[in-house]
């Protein structure tokens, strides 16, 4: 499974990220870029999670995620904030299994 | 609220994508380097230079020369703030506004500034003297001449084997001319009318006093206020940045005690809204989920990072946080103020950046004021208790939630 995390500077966001890594399988890919970077990195993935911080881009990202294929969603706040990998490893696999 | 809620965060959203405010954030973060290249060899050279080991292994010559390098070392930083801001902000813009000759761009914008300006003082608006100028010009000389550029019948173009670099700079000839044109003859004008040089009028009309305003412990609490109830409802503050960075800095040059080194140091302690002594509060708590969150953020903190307690306690959305996360900055702002004024410690004078460890940063940014330690420490024990206190109050209202969530099931 691809996982891209987007946020504001990518700085505590790749703190989770390595706890994602250590809840997913070894086989997972899972890279943070900061928003800006959505256009040019979201098609490569199977599933996009947008930090809280940058919850005033979601409809935009949303809209274009749909247009690739890709599911979106909102990270969890609480999840984010207290690097709950995991939750957010599960959130991020539903969504890929759901689409 | 919701309704109330997402139309902020609509506005927040176009304001801080908007392009000017864009370009201008990264403008002023890509020159950031330099300044604190130049910072550090002003605080190598606050350290060294008044030693008295250093004249006596070294001699008075050695110190008169190597103060000499530091003053040009100077010369590539704040003294050329404004210019450098000003070329980066008109190519920004440009790439921002899709126009395929942003150098170009730059090139009018420097000339728009020298026709600006009378010849024989422009290096002096170079500096943070000229911030406002600069800026202004840039966005004003650069979207006039993006605009002018689309309009087809200003385009000259010539024939003829002539390389592609002339055949484009020629046909926005006009174009060129009508904004150089329109510089001359509108700061010749003003200066016709009111006797003033048009950049004199500004800097005494618009910037002088803005820095004057920014830099009052009033204009502190009011930023910082505004940057902490926009984390509170979610929204990251960054085009706050956009416009308080540019005006601390130039108040970090005119020698105001608040300024951009001072809003790093003693309005991010921990991470903005002074946090460091919440994480500290939440890792000697003895509830398990304050402690765990506490050991998780404590680390972070000193790196002045705190989105795990903005989002995992959480501070966001959470009124029990509201009072301390709004008024402990004002307080600690109130007690550095005054104790730099009274001569209690030395003021900011160094620029750093805000990712500067905690404790350091006072250090690094009074150019080596070990006092500023002290002060920071004693600040971090006061914040430590206060947020004890709502610390203790936000346990009992989670203990209630449970409770009643306890009845219910």
């Amino acid at each position: 499974m691809k996982i891209v995390l987007y946020c504001q500077y990518g700085m505590s966001t790749s703190v989770l990220v390595s706890k994602m890594k250590k809840a997913g399988d070894s086989c997972d890919i899972i890279d943070a870029y900061p928003i800006e970077d959505v256009e040019a990195t979201l098609n490569k993935y199977d599933v996009a999670l947008l930090g809280p911080q940058v919850r005033g881009h979601y409809a935009n990202t949303k809209a274009y995620a749909d247009t690739q294929g890709v599911p979106c969603l909102l990270m969890d706040m609480m999840s984010y904030g207290r690097m709950d990998g995991r939750g957010i490893y599960l959130q991020a696999k539903k969504a890929v299994l759901d689409k | 609220m919701n309704k109330v809620l997402q139309k902020f965060e609509s506005v927040a959203m176009k304001i801080s994508s908007n392009m000017i405010v864009v370009a201008l954030r990264n403008s002023f973060m890509s020159i950031i380097p330099f300044l604190v290249v130049a910072g550090f060899g002003t605080f190598i050279g606050s350290i060294l230079l008044p030693a008295q080991w250093v004249h006596d292994l070294f001699g008075e010559e050695f110190v008169a020369q190597f103060s000499e390098i530091i003053t040009r070392l100077n010369n590539g930083g704040f003294k050329i703030m404004s210019l450098t801001v000003m070329c980066l902000l008109s190519y920004n813009l440009a790439v921002l506004k899709k126009f395929d000759k942003p150098h170009l761009c730059v090139v009018v914008t420097v000339a728009a500034l020298f026709i600006s300006v009378p010849a024989d003082t422009v290096t002096s608006y170079f500096s943070s003297r000229g911030l406002l100028v600069s800026i202004l010009v840039s966005i004003f000389a650069t979207s006039l001449f993006i605009k002018l550029s689309k309009v087809s019948v200003f385009k000259i173009k010539i024939s003829g084997n002539i390389p592609q670099a002339v055949l484009d700079s020629f046909e926005l000839l006009l174009s060129m001319a009508i904004i150089m044109v329109v510089f001359a003859l509108g700061t010749w004008m003003i200066r016709f009318v009111t006797g003033y040089e048009f950049i004199d009028l500004l800097y005494s009309i618009l910037q002088a006093p803005l820095v004057g305003i920014s830099a009052t412990l009033g204009g502190a609490f009011l930023t910082i206020m505004i940057k902490c109830s926009l984390f509170f409802i979610g929204i990251h503050p960054s085009f706050v940045n956009a416009v308080a960075t540019p005006l601390y800095t130039a108040a970090l040059e005119e020698g105001f005690i608040i300024n951009q080194t001072f809003m790093d140091v003693w309005g991010c302690m921990g991470g903005c809204g002074c946090t460091i002594g919440l994480a500290l509060a939440l890792f000697v708590n003895k509830r398990s989920d304050f402690k765990t969150l506490g050991k998780l953020s404590l680390p972070l903190a000193l790196f002045n990072i705190n989105e795990p307690l903005v989002y995992g306690l959480p501070i966001a959305f959470n009124f029990s946080m509201l009072i301390p996360y709004l008024f402990i900055t004002p307080l600690n702002f109130t007690i550095a103020y005054f104790a730099a004024k009274i001569g209690l410690v030395s003021k900011m004078s160094v620029l750093i950046t805000w990712s500067t460890p905690a404790f350091f940063n006072s250090f690094i940014g009074s150019a080596g004021d070990f006092r500023n330690v002290i002060l920071y420490a004693a600040l971090v024990a006061l914040d430590f208790v206060i947020w004890s206190f709502f610390i203790k109050g936000y346990g009992k209202v989670l203990d209630k939630k449970a409770e009643e969530a306890g009845m219910e099931g």
